[in-house]
């Protein structure tokens, strides 16, 4: 961009955990979380 | 799983609210999500950040959603037709929907919605989202005619943006701006209680619309933001998902076997605007320095630990209409002869502010702090808080005495095309306290070809997500 009013800097990767017994949780490509259909095994 | 109460239990005890995280039945369907930040309210249309609209969803769904890879997806509308102009939207809407507070969900209730919304004494966040809409007609409380001031492109998108919620009105007209505390929507989860630094907590809908959801009695959203200890409550069994983790710990954490871990691509850039209203950024040259200054490949490395890769643009790479561009290259020498040709042979002082206060941002804004003053620009960091962030940044009345100058932030188009992408960040239009051009920049080519794009239907190969036909 010519005029740089910014410097671009990078792009991350979405990096997260569940607990085994979690299912149902998962990260978007924009960083937000879709838990919708949380579950937790008995 | 066994274990003793928490500090983060002793709380809720304290508050009265064990019953409901403790116990076998905790056990069974109380999961606990740790998250990098407390959400700065919980009215989805006052916020631009994608974490508060991640806990938002529990209480609140809209006409459509989106699926994990960011395609469209309806919720609350059964199907819809779009004008052959694409001027005019025809909802149907779902039936037998209830808000938590018993209210029905209808077509009035999306119009009082996008009404407040588009009324701009409530000086929402997301104005500038709607803004193309020229009016909401009731049909029946089934079906809703939105008609939009000119053809919108990516209005779907918009629409299926968690910050698109239908909020209950009846609840809207019993808190009035303090619905910000007190969510009432269409969502798996009933709000029970938050306490801002602390925790968020929604117990099942027992009306919801969709059968055999949620699957858990309660969930709890907890903003922690050290990331040391975000990951170490998964490890001690305290949450049950942690995002973001600790790029530095992702080894160490996957030789845990009661761990599942998880990476993907995003469409998450880090950025760092430059106030050109202000000297010394008000020199393209020495906002070409800034930019020469910094060795991406070393930043993605050493605060992401290789979990990112230099920026390739403005918009990344995976959201609609990105246009790929070479990273501009790491080259000191270069900086260092723009800064004397701008009159800054000795470098200057100046403010770098970081929207976050995680430690992965910490050390993002240390190692441009040292890149910086490799050629003579020595800055002053600082870990804004939201209320900072919110205050010193988002709000700030005056661009003239704006405080922001070299800010350290990130964004994502979390309507997955590149109009959220853009103008929110860089449109004249969105300069604080409308949006996040933290930059001030402003530019009459730009926001014309800007606007141009907007209006357009097609893409380079054919019609768009705003198909004329009936979807369902």
């Amino acid at each position: 961009m010519k005029d740089a009013p910014w410097a671009p800097l990078v792009t991350e990767q979405n990096l997260y955990a569940t607990s085994a017994r979690l299912s149902g949780v998962y990260v978007m490509p924009d960083g937000n979380i879709d838990s919708s259909e949380i579950a937790i095994a008995p | 799983m066994p274990r003793g109460l928490t500090m983060f239990e002793r709380t809720l005890l304290a508050a009265g609210l064990l019953a409901l995280v403790a116990g076998p039945a905790a056990a069974a369907g109380d999961p606990i999500l740790a998250i990098n930040a407390q959400p700065e309210t919980l009215d989805p249309y006052n916020t631009n950040t994608t974490i508060t609209t991640a806990v938002t969803k529990s209480f609140y769904e809209g006409l459509f959603g989106f699926d994990k890879d960011l395609k469209i997806r309806n919720v609350l509308a059964e199907s819809y037709e779009t004008s052959p102009d694409g001027l005019v939207y025809t909802f149907k809407l779902r039936s037998g929907v209830k808000f938590h507070d018993g209210t029905m969900f209808d077509a009035a209730a999306v119009k009082t919605n996008f009404d407040r919304v588009l009324d701009p004494e409530n000086h929402l966040a997301r104005y500038n989202q709607f803004n193309r809409i020229k009016s909401i007609e009731v049909l029946s409380p089934t079906s809703l005619r939105i008609t939009l001031k000119e053809p919108f492109g990516p209005f779907l998108n918009s629409l299926a943006h968690a910050s698109a919620a239908i909020i209950s009105p009846a609840a809207l007209k019993k808190y009035g701006k303090d619905i910000a505390f007190h969510p009432v929507g269409t969502g798996p989860f009933t709000f029970v209680d938050w306490k801002q630094t602390d925790y968020v907590k929604g117990a099942k809908f027992a009306d919801y619309w969709q059968a055999g959801l949620p699957k858990v009695d309660t969930v709890t959203w907890k903003p922690v933001p050290e990331n040391g200890t975000r990951a170490a409550m998964l490890q001690t069994g305290e949450a049950d998902f942690a995002f973001p983790l600790p790029y530095e710990q992702a080894k160490s954490l996957e030789t845990n076997k009661k761990l599942k871990i998880e990476v993907h691509a995003s469409i998450i850039e880090r950025y760092l605007s430059m106030n050109v209203l202000q000297k010394p950024f008000d020199d393209l040259r020495v906002r070409q320095a800034i930019n020469y200054a910094i060795n991406k490949e070393a930043l993605a490395k050493v605060a992401f630990s290789g979990f990112a890769f230099p920026a390739q643009g403005i918009i990344p790479q995976g959201v609609r209409y990105a246009h790929k561009m070479d990273p501009w290259p790491y080259d000191p020498a270069k900086a260092r002869k723009l800064l004397q040709e701008a009159g800054y042979p000795n470098g200057f002082e100046a403010s770098l502010w970081s929207a976050y206060t995680t430690t992965t941002a910490q050390k993002a804004i240390q190692f441009i702090q040292q890149q910086l003053g490799q050629v003579g620009i020595k800055v002053q960091t600082q870990a804004l808080e939201p209320g900072q962030r919110t205050e010193w940044v988002q709000t700030a009345p005056d661009p003239k005495t704006a405080r922001v100058r070299l800010y350290y932030a990130g964004w994502s188009s979390s309507t997955g095309e590149a109009d959220w992408g853009l103008r929110p960040l860089l449109a004249t239009e969105a300069w604080p306290p409308k949006l996040n051009n933290t930059a001030y920049y402003s530019n009459a080519e730009f926001d014309a070809l800007l606007s141009k794009a907007l209006v357009s239907t097609m893409t380079p190969s054919g019609p768009n997500s705003t198909p004329r036909r009936r979807r369902s």
